[in-house]
């Protein structure tokens, strides 16, 4: 009875489900348009899209307000969101290590050092593919530093104490270029507000330069789910099934760089995402979350889901704007320990 | 299909595994291999496979040199059971068994009814079927080298690569298991496995090779039953070797 068989997984590729999710993804992004400064209820902002594709003027301040500030935002987060979920389970997938992320690997952190170097050096200011592609290859340098660090040993403990380390050196280099041109404020100021990970001020423009790399990313990392499962078995048993090896890692570096790279560049360091996002992926599907045709969409739309949410809570709660990458650690630190107490006793 | 080795020699650290071995694993046999702790037979089950490569000699599929083929095609020739498979994630049996798939699937279309069906075929020849929709990590050792083997059996690749299949499971598990390993050679599977039971290999297998852990590369090639002799078994492994009732009997030597 193959297809009984089969059955329960298969229907997690059911359109149906993926339909629900996008529309309540979708009602919610709405619903955030309303929250903050400013009374919008639902309806206004039903109306102001109905009022844009009419091609029609809207009031200046809810132009202003809803279509040039939080839309945008609201776009960014959902499409950083997703991004960094699919990055996290790709990174875990290669690793094959439920403890690996972007995050934990110090592979972030990699990407803000790029960047910071850039801002000291004043390269950004050459155009506004710089930052991206800095950030890309410092998530680049760190995945190449990992693989050669840890092509000897492959347990858990080591490759998380290598990854402590990388992230300690790259963020310390971010200190120490900070430091070297303290004597330039508004260098300093500008680099401190990007590396909190927020999406304060970010708008149309990294909206138009993240899109394409982020999509370009989730659906390269797709065209790589049946390797990654065959990953699942050992790297050895998986090249007998007719994986290479070289360029698997190669090509699901790239995918992990230019995700985690232009994610960083858009809106700075968003912790954490990475880490638990596939965790809660894999307890929606249960044992059908092994297969990555399942696992890296639903960590697309509950990265989108989770990052929304953040930013949302953070314009909601504070007058201040709690940065999302503030928040997304908290929530993933204590994420991450928790993890550690399941897995830290058997895993390694 | 064939898959030959010529003039194989493999050295680790400096010794010499095995060293100008000839021979051919046809379908519709069993080969064993057998020696001590260490004497390679794990590294040359992986140079068989092109996991690595000769350190001399060369190995050949059909007549064309290994690296020559693609991995996909190779995976389809020669399927592999390692001796430990690692499964971080659970998932379905049938699912671990259509990873066996992977060698005739696409980068984007996903499995399909004669994909569904080959799983199925393969769960039911290890009989295993009942086994498919369970979550692997909740079979007993017994049950989980049985789907594993399936999964092998799914990719339809002639000849088997077996690394000590029995090494984990009970007596009856590991009877069972090579019963089924004689009956995929009847019917035309080609295959070699790698075996610390010495009783075992000489019932089961038609052709050994018994690598004598020499630090020279040195090992003895042939029918089973003239290769796993007292004299022999004695010599290689430093324990005493005597048949009773047609069995082999061990006891330890005086050092």
């Amino acid at each position: 009875m193959p297809n009984s068989a089969t059955g329960p997984a298969r229907s997690w590729r059911h359109p149906l489900v993926w339909s629900l999710g996008a529309l309540a993804l979708t009602l919610a992004a709405a619903l955030a348009l309303t929250i903050g400064p400013g009374k919008f209820a639902l309806g206004d902002v039903l109306e102001l899209f109905a009022t844009k594709l009419r091609g029609g003027q809207l009031e200046p301040t809810a132009e202003a307000i809803l279509w040039e500030l939080r839309l945008p935002r609201i776009l960014l987060s959902l499409l950083v969101g997703a991004g960094l979920g699919c990055a996290g389970a790709v990174t875990q997938g290669l690793f094959r290590n439920p403890l690996a992320s972007p995050g934990v690997l110090g592979i972030s952190t990699g990407a803000a050092a790029a960047v910071v170097l850039g801002f000291a050096l004043g390269v950004d200011e050459q155009g506004l593919w710089v930052t991206p592609t800095l950030a890309g290859l410092g998530a680049l340098t760190m995945l190449g530093l990992l693989f050669g660090l840890t092509s000897r040993r492959q347990d858990l403990a080591y490759l998380l104490l290598t990854g402590v380390a990388l992230n300690a050196l790259a963020g310390a280099a971010s200190t120490v270029i900070l430091a070297l041109f303290l004597d330039r404020y508004a260098l300093a100021q500008k680099a401190m507000a990007w590396m909190m990970g927020s999406f304060d001020g970010r708008g149309f423009t990294q909206l138009g330069w993240a899109s394409g790399p982020i999509l370009i990313g989730m659906i390269a990392a797709w065209a790589l789910h049946r390797p990654l499962d065959l990953l699942v078995l050992g790297e050895e048993t998986a090249a007998t099934l007719g994986v290479d090896r070289g360029r698997l890692r190669l090509l699901a570096a790239l995918v992990v760089g230019l995700l985690v790279g232009t994610s960083t560049a858009a809106v700075g360091v968003i912790g954490f995402v990475g880490l638990v996002v596939p965790h809660v992926a894999r307890a929606l599907l249960g044992v059908a979350g092994h297969a990555h045709a399942r696992l890296l969409p639903a960590s697309m739309v509950i990265g989108a889901a989770l990052m929304l949410g953040v930013d949302t809570l953070g314009r909601a709660l504070t007058p201040m704007f709690l940065a999302p990458g503030a928040l997304t650690s908290l929530i993933g630190g204590l994420f991450f320990l928790w993890l550690l107490r399941r897995h830290g006793g058997g895993a390694s | 299909m064939t898959l030959r080795a010529e003039n194989l020699g493999l050295r680790v650290a400096g010794r010499w595994l095995i060293r100008g071995c000839s021979f051919e694993l046809s379908p519709g046999t069993v080969s064993v291999i057998v020696g001590p702790n260490g004497s390679g037979k794990t590294t040359l089950l992986r140079a068989l496979l092109g996991l690595i490569p000769p350190d001399e000699g060369s190995v050949w599929l059909d007549g064309i040199p290994l690296a020559r083929h693609s991995l996909r095609a190779r995976a389809r020739a020669c399927a592999w059971l390692p001796q430990r498979t690692e499964l971080p994630w659970g998932m379905p049996a049938n699912e671990l068994v259509m990873l066996g798939r992977a060698p005739h699937l696409s980068a984007f279309a996903g499995p399909g009814r004669a994909d569904d069906l080959a799983v199925a075929a393969a769960l039911a020849r290890v009989g295993a079927s009942e086994l498919s929709t369970r979550d692997v990590r909740t079979l007993s050792g017994g049950e989980l080298q049985r789907v594993l083997l399936a999964r092998l059996l799914a990719t339809q690749a002639p000849m088997l690569l077996l690394d000590e299949p029995t090494t984990a499971l009970d007596v009856g598990h590991a009877l069972g298991l090579l019963e089924l390993a004689r009956a995929l050679a009847a019917s035309g599977h080609g295959v070699i496995m790698s075996l610390h039971e010495l009783e075992l290999a000489r019932r089961y297998g038609d052709r050994a090779l018994l690598l004598r852990g020499d630090d020279v590369g040195g090992y003895v090639l042939g029918a089973a039953e003239d290769v796993l002799t007292p004299r022999l078994i004695s010599e290689v492994f430093e324990v005493g070797t005597t048949i009773v009732d047609g069995q082999l009997r061990f006891h330890s030597v005086a050092p």
